[in-house]
């Protein structure tokens, strides 16, 4: 098979060695760290990888650019919260089933609907429907409302086994089953994309009129794709209640979902594991700004307009910046022609 | 069921899909002409309405608002077009939707610089500030009349100008098939310019006529942005006819359920839109696939 | 409604065929048949609703009126990615390949289409050895077989448009729709591309779109004439030739 038939993976054992001596240095900044605060804000960066990889499934792997893609995520958190009791944590082999199960189970009323439609369309709808969530937590009660809530944080718990530590140390065991889920998930969507399943949606990224022509219900595996997405948010967004304990609506909000594309992007397209660098370089850079200025949002319009303007590989693309292969120009993510010579987009890095 | 109020909330509905519909024209032509997501749309819409609280707060008087409203749109628009937009119009949707939302940010940092944060309520014009009467015992805010007026006026305007117009027929034939414009040897850069200003003086212009009626915030924006891609959604893509009749029905639909079902009236929208898209998918009156 | 050519019922065939866009018919009333082993050639004058009728038979248009039946079933309301499955393949146009995947790959993803089971999904791509075997086949065909790894990209354009065919190949169809597969060639990929349909014939049954007379005079078994969306003439090269109407209406004394 050809080199570049799984181009979102690395394509040399150069590649993989240097995603598992990333995966190690990650494994070894609690040991690193000044502090537990920066033990605590490496665990936020891990969830916001988490969430960004679950999207990239969507937006780099089949080309669906959603913008309501966070909703998944907040609403994990708020089933969390909704299924703890008021006092006493639950073991988290009874709340991440729930949530996963809670955010699978709306991807798919969103997807059904929403796949029914392409481009900018996909894009509004998305949104509207996530909209339509932080509505239901926004404007009522169910979740505390404009407020939030706290919760019980979920317990580390496995085949009966729970992990207590000592509340110092507790940031650090949180640490670590967030930089576990986040390893597992990259795995098993490393698999995805080499398997047959994981060909159709590349197929249908590059040229989706012709799968269909070829014979394929492209609607089905875009429904497919769309609730695994959904149920990898909820992972994060999981991770999320038992990390701060506390849920509000700007989970749920479309602010949210843009951030998280704006990850994708900041760490590279067109690789699995770009997304992570994105998202661990956003919360860095989100830190390190506040030292120097409090106009936040300041900070962070001016960092997405350069990145789309000039990053056009991502940071992930640094990397491969000296070996690019020799091909021609991928097709637009999202776009609404299909590939067919014609309207090939501006982004060849 | 109390008649003068359900009128009341009838009229309601009436001006704020008519709202909705001056921010939903501008994005739907937009896209259509240009191909271009524009979410910081939203943002035009709430700098119309600080602009209207400005004015007011230094002039004393609302009026000088709506033709500053107007005619900064415009230039606005095309600033913003020449400077910034026309180079995004051959990027994918991803960029456009991030460029589009780092512009949100922007706008929402420049308006705390230069506003803050507060949340100020906007006096409606004195000579506005009263009640018409309609029967014995039923008045209606004149500024509510008013603003539907207006509203009206500039649909029709918009709808002469577009069906009415040699420019217009071009602004259809572009947004059918965006070749012609060249082939037709129309410099395609001035359409492009004249599409966006317009669209960026109507979200203005709805942004001054709502000052007085929803007050300016933070983040006010969001809302009606959200809620003009519904309407967006539901009439069909490129359709300004489409987008007067899907704002009006959102309107009255989100109106009347906010006043007689309220609690999850909020949502009723989302459920029209996803009726919609069951039974088509490309709009009401979006061309079919 | 069928006509039996060579005694033999038709694989293909349509009845009443008509689309509309707007006020405007473009396919008109059209009753067309494919029989097995036929090279059926369709052809005609720019707008004369040729592409209309292959976009029908695809499925990519759904039809105003009429039936299409599919060795006897009727699929015109089918969605146009479940007629692949009962055999029908199409190759377009205006070459509409995946670029920026490598050759072999293209072609996997339609043998892929058509032989993979919803259970076996998850097994990685690369040890779906018979789905690999069918691509390679499928290319050997066509003469790529060297070619897997390239870039689809980056072939020649004669190359691209073997490779259209041999994709329509790979998911073993009884009926193949080609939609000008000599589009931009010159003659001697032309002729190339006259062997390969020949060879074909043999096991599937062809319909084919074409511009150039010569090679469809060449290769044909049976030809319809369309005009204005509808079937002017249809008989063999022959036949067709001498026919005053088509001389009149198209081959203006070409014949």
């Amino acid at each position: 098979m050809a080199d570049n038939d799984t181009p979102m993976l690395p394509a040399s054992r150069a590649g993989w060695l240097g995603l598992v001596v990333g995966a190690l240095a990650l494994a070894a900044l609690p040991y690193l760290a000044p502090s537990t605060y920066y033990v605590e804000l490496g665990t936020t960066a891990l969830i916001a990888a988490m969430l960004a990889l679950s999207l990239q499934l969507l937006v780099g792997c089949t080309g669906l650019v959603s913008l309501g893609h966070g909703a998944f995520y907040g609403l994990a958190a708020y089933t969390v919260y909704l299924v703890t009791p008021a006092n006493a944590g639950l073991p988290m082999w009874m709340t991440l089933p729930a949530a996963v199960l809670v955010s699978g189970a709306v991807a798919a009323v969103v997807g059904a609907l929403s796949l029914r439609t392409k481009g900018f369309f996909f894009l509004m709808v998305t949104l509207a429907f996530g909209q339509m969530i932080f509505f239901v937590f926004h404007d009522t009660k169910l979740g505390g409302g404009t407020d939030g809530a706290y919760l019980a944080r979920p317990l580390i718990s496995a085949f009966g086994w729970e992990l207590q530590l000592p509340r110092r140390q507790r940031p650090i065991g949180t640490y670590y089953v967030a930089l576990i889920q986040l390893v597992l998930m990259y795995i098993g969507l490393a698999l995805l994309l080499r398997s047959l399943f994981g060909r159709v949606l590349q197929g249908i990224r590059v040229n989706e009129h012709r799968m269909v022509a070829l014979g394929y219900d492209t609607y089905r595996y875009k429904l497919a794709a769309f609730i695994l997405a959904g149920m990898l948010a909820g992972v994060a967004g999981h991770m999320w209640a038992m990390h701060r304990g506390f849920v509000n609506p700007e989970l749920v909000g479309w602010h949210r979902s843009a951030e998280a594309l704006l990850m994708i992007l900041l760490g590279g397209l067109y690789t699995l594991h770009g997304p992570i660098l994105g998202a661990l370089a956003w919360v860095g850079l989100g830190e390190a700004s506040q030292l120097i200025t409090e106009r936040k949002l300041l900070v962070e319009g001016l960092v997405i307009l350069v990145v789309v303007l000039v990053l056009r590989r991502g940071l992930a693309g640094l990397w491969t910046f000296a070996r690019r292969p020799a091909e021609p120009a991928r097709p637009p993510a999202g776009a609404p022609s299909p590939e067919s010579g014609t309207a090939e987009g501006a982004r060849h890095g | 069921m109390d008649l003068a109020g359900l009128v009341a909330q009838l009229l309601n509905g009436v001006q704020y899909g008519l709202l909705l519909f001056l921010i939903a024209s501008g994005l739907t032509l937009v896209f259509g002409v240009m191909g271009i997501i524009n979410l910081a749309h939203g943002s035009l819409f709430m700098v119309g309405a600080y602009a209207a609280f400005l004015v007011g707060r230094a002039t004393g008087s609302l009026w000088l608002a709506l033709p500053a409203g107007i005619l900064g749109g415009i230039a606005l628009g095309a600033l913003l077009e020449r400077g910034l937009f026309r180079h995004f119009y051959k990027r994918e949707h991803l960029d456009q939707v991030l460029l589009t939302f780092a512009l949100i940010l922007l706008f929402e940092e420049g308006r705390s610089f230069l506003v803050g944060n507060d949340f100020h309520s906007v006096p409606i014009p004195a000579a506005l500030d009263f009640s018409v009467p309609i029967t014995s015992d039923f008045s209606y805010s004149a500024y509510r009349f008013a603003v539907i007026a207006v509203c009206l006026l500039l649909a029709l305007g918009l709808f002469w100008w577009i069906e009415r117009t040699r420019f217009g027929a071009v602004i259809r034939a572009a947004a059918e098939k965006p070749e012609i414009v060249d082939i037709l040897g129309i410099d395609a850069r001035l359409v492009h310019l004249v599409v966006f200003a317009v669209g960026t003086a109507l979200a203005l212009t709805a942004g001054v006529l709502a000052a007085p009626l929803y007050s300016v915030y933070p983040n006010m924006g969001d809302g009606f942005l959200i809620i003009s891609f519904v309407v967006v959604v539901i009439g069909g893509l490129g359709s300004v006819s489409g987008a007067f009749w899907s704002a009006l029905l959102i309107g009255l639909v989100d109106t009347l359920g906010k006043a007689y079902v309220p609690g999850v009236s909020g949502l009723a929208i989302y459920v029209l839109m996803a009726a919609v898209l069951l039974w088509r998918p490309a709009g009401l009156f979006g061309r079919a696939a | 409604m069928a006509e039996t050519r060579h005694g033999r019922t038709p694989l293909l065939a349509t009845q009443g065929l008509g689309r509309d866009f707007g006020g405007l018919s473009a396919v008109r009333d059209v009753a067309i048949t494919l029989s097995p082993g036929e090279l059926h050639a369709v052809i005609g004058p720019n707008g004369a609703g040729k592409s209309t009728l292959v976009n029908l038979l695809s499925g990519e248009l759904a039809p105003s009126r009429g039936e299409i039946r599919l060795a006897g079933e009727r699929i015109e309301t089918m969605p146009g990615w479940r007629r692949v499955h009962l055999g029908l393949g199409r190759s377009y146009q205006r070459t509409n390949i995946f670029k920026s995947l490598s050759v072999l790959e293209n072609v996997r993803l339609a043998a892929q289409a058509v032989m993979s089971e919803p259970r076996s999904l998850l097994r990685p791509a690369g040890s779906a050895r018979q789905i690999v075997a069918a691509a390679e086949a499928a290319l050997a065909r066509v003469g790529l077989e060297s070619s897997g790894a390239r870039t689809a990209g980056t072939l020649a354009h004669g190359e691209q448009r073997l490779l259209e065919i041999a994709m329509t190949l790979a998911s073993r169809p009884k009926v193949l729709l080609l939609d000008e597969p000599l589009a931009g060639m010159g003659p001697e990929e032309g002729e190339r591309i006259a062997r390969l349909l020949r060879d074909l014939a043999a096991e599937h049954a062809i319909l084919l779109i074409e511009h150039d007379m010569d090679f469809v005079f060449q290769v044909a078994d049976w030809m319809t004439v369309m005009v204005d969306g509808a079937v002017l003439a249809e008989g063999t090269p022959e036949t067709i030739r001498a026919n005053a109407d088509v001389q009149r209406a198209y081959l203006g004394g070409h014949a």
